[in-house]
């Protein structure tokens, strides 16, 4: 009897730490190997150690739902003639689970999507005949949809501390800056006063010189690009016999194309191997150097357009004290207060919640990772019902 | 008499016994604070399988039914990790508690950053599909 107990007990703590335990220490391992050196082995070993512990898990769970099929609710809500759509998409979901790669788990996704259509083309076929039986009445829905909201509002309003901001994110971050600026426009009263810790604010108006400064180089890089690349590709053609000078032309031409087309890649590496074997290692090296040097300049045209908008309203401000409408010192803490506010938007742009519109990857993230939560919910469900039914000896 | 004694010392015994595995079977499961806030162990375990780092799941009462998750996105498998995580929690959560707000508190690098607020009424219209995913992500209420 006492066994009996000690048994249920150890069921009971560890519900489902039996099941596919070899499976899950291998994950575990791979996981933290894949942690402490993240090369593409241990990525894919990683991978291939998920996906044998999600299938372990999974095929747990079709074992359960196949010896309860005539008890369970939720087996009445997979029709039988659509059984077979339903562990294609099954299969489908665990696939693209699978993979930490973007590409390749678009491309699974892709699948899941079309083994979705099917199945729920399947399901909804079967419903269509059994309409009305086990579905939420509209009004049951427009219930719990009107009641929940005005509750929920009530109860976070008089949350102890926090101040609930109803307006869309994009606003809640503006408002965030124009509070950066008035603690800033505060501390500038201080630093005017007191002057007597002026260290932080120094390395703030530092780094918006910085940035000046490097503005200032690429408008002199960009000034001088055209006539630079003139000179070099005159340089390497005239120093090329008259024999090449058409395959060295486009190298060139494929060079000043690189950063459009990953394409081209392959191609030049083609040609320049041509190259070195007819023993042209220097002129090779020339147009290596030319590529490096057009490959800088695309990235600080790219940083200037992104700087453009920063430095209009810099020099708004410069300006402004220009006119004698604000003093010197008005002028550098503003500055540092653009800056800053660059600083918050590009880091609250890293966040996704706060960030622009859901993009596709976003979208599929949080879909998959919805129906990877609600799955396992089911799962875990699934197992403690048979833990239940072995303790009370009724399966 | 004796055996009377003894039997009801044995019988007593195995009361306290009885009591004291119950308490740390009540212990392991649920860790109550008293103050109408529970910390959930078995919700934050299973997250926590299932790759989301979670610190805590915590269930609160006083008023709307409040699920409140301390979260620290890792970022391993880029910026829509934390996308995915978000989904996990909520379509765990939503599938296997009742509740009227999803609290998610975001920590980065230790420090609580963040607040998201999300209505169940909104989650449960999302994946019904009875809301877009644009319009699901404006219903969330962040708190900076």
């Amino acid at each position: 009897m006492r066994l009996c107990i000690l048994v249920a007990i150890i069921l009971l703590v560890a519900p489902v730490s039996a099941v596919c335990e070899g499976e899950k220490a291998e994950y575990e391992r791979a996981y933290s190997e894949y942690n402490a050196n993240p090369t593409k082995e241990t990525h894919d070993a990683l991978s291939a150690a998920y996906l044998r512990y999600v299938n372990c898990v999974s095929s747990e769970e079709v074992v359960e739902v196949t010896e309860t099929a005539t008890e369970t609710a939720e087996e009445d809500e997979i029709p039988a003639e659509c059984r077979d759509e339903f562990e294609a998409y099954q299969r489908a979901f665990i696939e693209a689970q699978s993979t930490y790669d973007i590409e390749e788990r678009t491309k699974k996704e892709e699948e899941l999507l079309a083994t979705q259509t099917n199945y729920y083309n399947c399901v909804y076929g079967y419903h269509g005949e059994t309409k009305g039986t086990a579905v939420t009445t509209p009004e049951e829905v427009e219930e719990t949809t009107e009641k929940t909201p005005g509750r929920i509002k009530e109860a976070i309003r008089i949350h102890e501390n926090l101040v609930v901001i109803s307006q869309p994110t994009d606003e809640v971050v503006d408002q965030k800056f124009l509070e950066i600026m008035e603690e800033l426009e505060k501390e500038l009263e201080d630093y005017s006063q007191s002057n007597s810790d002026p260290e932080v604010m120094d390395r703030i108006i530092e780094a918006v010189d910085g940035l000046m400064d490097r503005e200032m180089q690429i408008k002199e890089i960009t000034a001088n690009r055209d006539v630079e690349t003139q000179h070099l590709i005159e340089e390497i053609v005239n120093s090329t016999p008259e024999s090449e000078k058409s395959l060295v032309e486009e190298i060139l031409y494929l060079a000043l194309e690189k950063t459009k087309e990953k394409a081209v890649e392959s191609t030049e590496t083609y040609l320049k191997d041509e190259l070195r074997k007819r023993g042209y290692e220097t002129l090779v090296s020339k147009v290596e150097k030319f590529e490096e040097w057009n490959s800088k300049v695309n990235d600080y045209l790219s940083k200037a357009v992104e700087l453009k908008e920063f430095k209009d309203e810099i020099d708004d401000i410069s300006k402004l004290h220009k006119d004698g409408e604000i003093t010197k010192e008005d002028s550098r803490i503003l500055k540092a207060a653009i800056a800053l506010k660059k600083c918050v938007s590009w880091l609250t742009s890293k966040i996704p919640i706060i960030g622009d519109s859901m993009s596709e990857v976003y979208t599929k993230s949080l879909d998959a990772g919805i129906k990877t939560g609600v799955m396992f919910a089911k799962h875990k469900k699934g197992v403690n019902e048979v833990i239940e039914c072995l303790e009370t000896n009724t399966c | 008499m004796k055996i009377l004694k003894y039997l009801l010392a044995l019988v007593f015994l195995f009361v306290i016994v009885k009591l004291t595995g119950f308490a740390i079977l009540e212990t392991l499961s649920d860790y109550r604070t008293g103050d109408g806030k529970e910390t959930d162990f078995g919700l934050t375990n299973n997250l926590r399988e299932l790759g989301v780092n979670v610190y805590s799941v915590r269930i609160e009462s006083n008023g709307a039914r409040k699920i409140v998750v301390d979260y620290e996105p890792q970022f391993r498998g880029g910026d829509n990790e934390m996308l995915m995580d978000y989904g996990i929690i909520i379509g765990y959560i939503y599938a296997e508690k009742d509740f009227d707000v999803l609290i998610i508190n975001n920590y980065f690098d230790g420090y609580e950053v963040l607040t998201v607020y999300i209505s169940y009424s909104a989650i449960y219209s999302y994946i019904h599909g009875e809301m877009s995913v644009d319009d699901f992500k404006e219903s969330w209420e962040v708190y900076t």
